[in-house]
């Protein structure tokens, strides 16, 4: 990879929820020390099950959300020593694509005032009629037409407000787009059009993509790297096709094995559910490894000293924090 | 949607379209019309003047000869014109003091919703506070203070409503900032003012008008009850609610005082109350339309 | 043996800006012991045909057609014999949970109330009942957990809960709609496996509404496939899966991408959007999508129709025998 264009360190994220009836306050980590790289034009995906900070991670990185401790190094400026106005400028480099296509758009607003917001807001000097003309070329590219310009969020379907966020989050050409689970509340045959428009957009531009998911088929299919995230913690990170091919969290291996495929003859031939119980609550995670309470591999060791990231391959691009990685072949998941 | 081309666009287009079809809706926009027209042109157009005394028909009952159609007041002055010179003052009451409360009750609930935290707590305690204030010692307080004066009148009333509107819009804000559209904005660098005037505002504005049309008539009752008072318009100026007072002194004789000015107050009430639950049902449709 | 024949099944729902049909002439048949699995996109009435078999459609609407369970018609049966069969015959598992759940009550009160309704049972013979059910779905210390209220449950567990419920009636059919939608990929898992279990014990005839062929592919033993209030594609799951006659099926399998497989660089797409059930084309509903698609097609709906044994698919362009 070269020189990344964004590099977070140890972030951690924590919510106060206030103060219980009785006793202290509660405090809730949704991140909880990531690390990782992105580089230019690279997609990483970010998959982990609800809970696991995933949507919190794409937020903090464009301070949507303050950051407690660690930094977000971007082209290299810390994000989290920046006021908000010294942060706007860098805005048009940063955008975020959202889950629910109709909500993410303002229902009063019309299609035009709706993807010309960024150049309103960031290029001041441009006219009208230079807005109306960027805004038209936009829609073309996301496969629009110019009819819509004049008309209201609610006479879209899903796939198509879809494409108008994208198409607002495109026109200052960023060259970072947070996509939290962009593709998620969309129908089948429309999500593989989304995410066709995806990788041809970053194909066309070089955009960079964070892809926060819980679908691992669609993770798989965009990405060049894959993290994975249990509990606000990285629990594995490396190239796309080195982590399918060689899941060493055993977390990991669980959500793959979890996947129902699309096919009945592989589907029977399977033991299904690798897992017992679900992740255990961000209020109150268990000492040492976070993902100890489900694993099978688990022993003493992991009840009392947290996994530190360890490298797989020679060139430290594949990591696992799981005390027991090298053992993962005893594990039948 | 079935009839797109009847359906307009806009989402106040649409309300718009299905208030329209709502007959009570559109009666009471009916009667509403005819009454402000009334008021206004109404004093311009008949014999006599408001203030005008006419010593021979002093608390003379309905007449269509004398040309006082709805009988003279116990000072000899034209019923008719008193209402409708009375129903100017009210409905701008109305008016003007619900507008009060709309501009300061949606700024301030709008940035204390927005920005929330510590300001939130802050202009929350603020309007808390207000609220505890006895409000009849708060206008006697104005009035000692700065004299008798209807100008007065509008800004002591509209600053008493705002405090439920600012709650209102507070609690819409609330629930609005934390959908997608306002946290893409805040993503773009929209400064946080633009936020609350180009994505808020418009959003909530919807149950700020159904709120609006409701509060309407309260201050037209809260006019009413301070001019009963004797804090209100001066003679010979006079409001519904002066009219209705001294309608209700007199009413064993002059039944005719109370009735007309009543007729035309609950009319109106009547026909804003309606209009706003029509409205309510215009902006929220559970077709989800 | 036929457990449930559905025949013509149309839903009409009235709507402010008039009747929308949203289900159109579905027959079906569900055998004894089958799992059936229904897929369609949303709006496509894969949810609708079973409130409408089921009599639980919104007021204003109107079902029209057959559903023959045994010797009962439920078109048409009084709200009184319906809801008997609901809690009895057939039970449906839905979406969310908490719908299902009244939250004020205890999980244990909550089961052990129907129990009581349905089969007149004392107060400790249904608490009893209510706890071997937990316990059959999977609540890991259910002894402890049937006094907790659904807040106190994880999003999995009441799922379960829910399932138990709708098992309480011991029904002949389970009708899930979109039964793990909302869990987490592990915890699907899970409620899939219970699915599974619940088809080996024998009996129970299910169908699986999804949205998702890879929740149907383990556990259907037929596949029904919807597209715009019509079955387009009726067969066994491994022929569907294998080769897909319908261009919809063709276009919905192919564009799925496989976690099983390494990516490919672009998906094969369905082009253009999904009908608006108010403004369906005169012809075939999937027409303005499909590259197969002639001015035959345009014109006339194609009807379902076998091409093999078990095998229903309605395309003008897939020849009969």
């Amino acid at each position: 990879m070269s020189r990344p264009i964004l590099s977070v360190r140890d972030l951690i994220v924590r919510f106060d929820l206030g103060r219980g009836l009785f006793g202290p306050d509660r405090v809730l980590t949704a991140i909880d020390g990531v690390s990782f790289d992105l580089g230019a034009g690279e997609t990483l995906g970010i998959v982990g099950e609800s809970g696991s900070g995933k949507s919190t991670l794409g937020r903090a990185i464009l301070r949507l959300i303050p950051a407690e401790a660690g930094q977000i190094v971007w082209l290299g400026q810390d994000l989290r020593r920046l006021g908000e106005g010294a942060m706007r400028p860098l805005r048009r480099d940063l955008q975020i694509v959202f889950q629910d296509p109709l909500a993410a758009l303002d229902p009063r607003a019309t299609v035009f005032q709706s993807i010309a917001e960024p150049l309103a807001t960031h290029r001041p000097d441009m006219t009208r009629i230079q807005m109306r003309e960027a805004v038209s070329r936009w829609l073309a590219r996301v496969g629009l037409d110019d009819t819509a310009l004049d008309r209201y969020p609610h006479e879209f379907s899903g796939g198509q407000c879809q494409r108008i966020g994208i198409a607002r989050a495109m026109i200052l050409e960023p060259r970072l787009i947070v996509c939290d689970e962009a593709v998620s509340a969309l129908d089948v045959s429309i999500q593989a059009q989304i995410v066709n428009l995806l990788a041809a957009l970053q194909r066309e531009t070089g955009v960079a993509l964070l892809f926060i998911s819980h679908n691992l088929a669609v993770v798989r299919h965009l990405s060049h790297r894959i993290l994975v995230l249990y509990l606000g913690r990285v629990a594995e990170i490396g190239p796309a096709e080195a982590l399918f091919a060689d899941p060493c969290h055993p977390y990991t291996r669980a959500l793959l094995a979890a996947v129902p495929p699309p096919d009945p003859v592989a589907a029977r031939g399977r033991r299904r559910a690798g897992l017992t119980g679900e992740p255990p609550s961000p209020l109150n995670p268990p000492s040492g490894c976070a993902f100890r309470t489900r694993c099978p591999l688990a022993i003493e060791i992991c009840a009392t000293t947290m996994p530190t990231a360890e490298a797989i391959d020679d060139d430290a691009l594949h990591l696992a924090a799981c005390h027991r990685w090298r053992d993962r072949s005893t594990q039948g998941a | 949607m079935t009839d797109a081309a009847a359906l307009p666009r806009s989402p106040g287009g649409r309300a718009w379209f299905r208030l329209r079809r709502n007959p009570s809706a559109m009666a009471a926009m009916t009667v509403l019309g005819l009454i402000v027209v009334l008021c206004v042109a109404g004093p311009w157009v008949i014999p006599h003047s408001y203030d005008a005394v006419a010593w021979d028909s002093i608390l003379t009952g309905p007449d269509w000869a004398s040309g006082h159609w709805f009988g003279t007041d116990p000072n000899g002055r034209d019923l008719l014109a008193r209402t409708l010179v009375g129903g100017r003052i009210s409905l701008l009451v109305g008016l003007i003091a619900s507008l009060v409360a709309l501009v300061i009750g949606v700024s301030w609930g709008a940035v204390a919703g927005y920005v929330g935290g510590r300001v939130d707590g802050l202009m929350m305690r603020v309007v808390d506070i207000l609220y505890a204030l006895p409000f009849m010692f708060f206008v006697i307080l104005l009035m000692v203070y700065f004299g008798r004066n209807i100008v007065l009148i509008f800004v002591a009333i509209g600053a008493v409503e705002w405090l439920t509107m600012a709650r209102i819009v507070r609690g819409q804000t609330l629930s609005l900032k934390r959908r997608e559209f306002i946290e893409a904005a805040r993503a773009i660098g929209v400064p946080g003012l633009t936020i609350v005037r180009r994505h808020i505002v418009p959003n909530v504005l919807g149950p700020v008008i159904v709120f609006l049309t409701l509060t309407i008539p309260e201050v037209m009752l809260i006019e009413s009850f301070i001019s009963f008072l004797g804090l209100g318009v001066q003679e010979p100026m006079t409001s519904w609610g002066v009219l209705i007072s001294e309608g209700a002194q007199n009413i064993e004789e002059a039944p005719w005082l109370l009735l007309l000015p009543g007729t035309f107050l609950a009319l109106t009430l009547l026909c804003l109350n309606l209009l706003g639950d029509a409205l309510r049902d215009a902006l929220d449709p559970r077709d989800g339309r | 043996m036929s457990r449930l024949i559905v025949d013509g099944l149309t839903v009409t729902l009235g709507t402010l800006s008039g009747p929308r049909t949203v289900v159109r002439e579905v027959g079906l048949t569900l055998g004894e012991g089958e799992t059936l699995g229904l897929v369609g996109e949303s709006g496509s009435g894969k949810s609708l045909l079973w409130l409408g078999v089921l009599g639980l459609v919104p007021p204003g609407a109107v079902v029209t057609g057959s559903a023959r369970l045994g010797d009962t018609e439920l078109v048409g049966a009084g709200q009184g014999q319906l809801a008997d069969i609901r809690g009895r015959r057939i039970a449906m598992v839905f979406q969310d949970p908490m719908t299902a759940l009244n939250p004020y009550l205890t999980i244990g009160r909550q089961l052990a109330e129907v129990v009581e309704r349905h089969h007149g049972a004392d107060r400790s013979t249904a608490r009893r009942a209510a706890l071997d059910l937990l316990d059959r779905v999977g609540i890991p210390d259910a002894a402890r957990r049937i006094d907790l209220y659904p807040h106190e449950f994880s999003g999995g567990m009441r799922q379960r809960a829910t399932i138990a419920m709708a098992l309480l009636g011991r029904p002949d059919i389970l009708v899930a709609d979109e039964p793990t939608t909302a869990l987490d990929v592990t915890v699907q898992a899970q409620i899939l496996d219970l699915f599974a279990e619940l088809k080996r014990d024998g009996g129970l005839t299910q169908v699986l509404i999804s949205h998702d062929l890879g929740v149907v592919a383990g556990l259907a033993d037929r596949v029904a496939v919807m597209y715009a209030g019509r079955l387009v594609e009726v067969a066994g799951v491994e022929d569907l899966f294998a080769c897909p006659l319908h261009p919809y099926t063709q276009g919905l399998l192919a564009a799925m991408p496989r976690v099983d497989r390494p990516g490919v660089d672009l998906l094969a797409t369905i082009p253009g959007q999904p009908p608006d059930p108010a403004r369906l084309p005169p012809g075939c509903a999937f027409a303005p999508r499909c590259l197969l698609a002639d001015d035959g097609c345009r014109h006339a709906p194609p009807v379902l129709a076998p091409v093999a044994p078990g095998r229903q698919v309605a395309c003008r362009k897939v020849g009969a025998p």
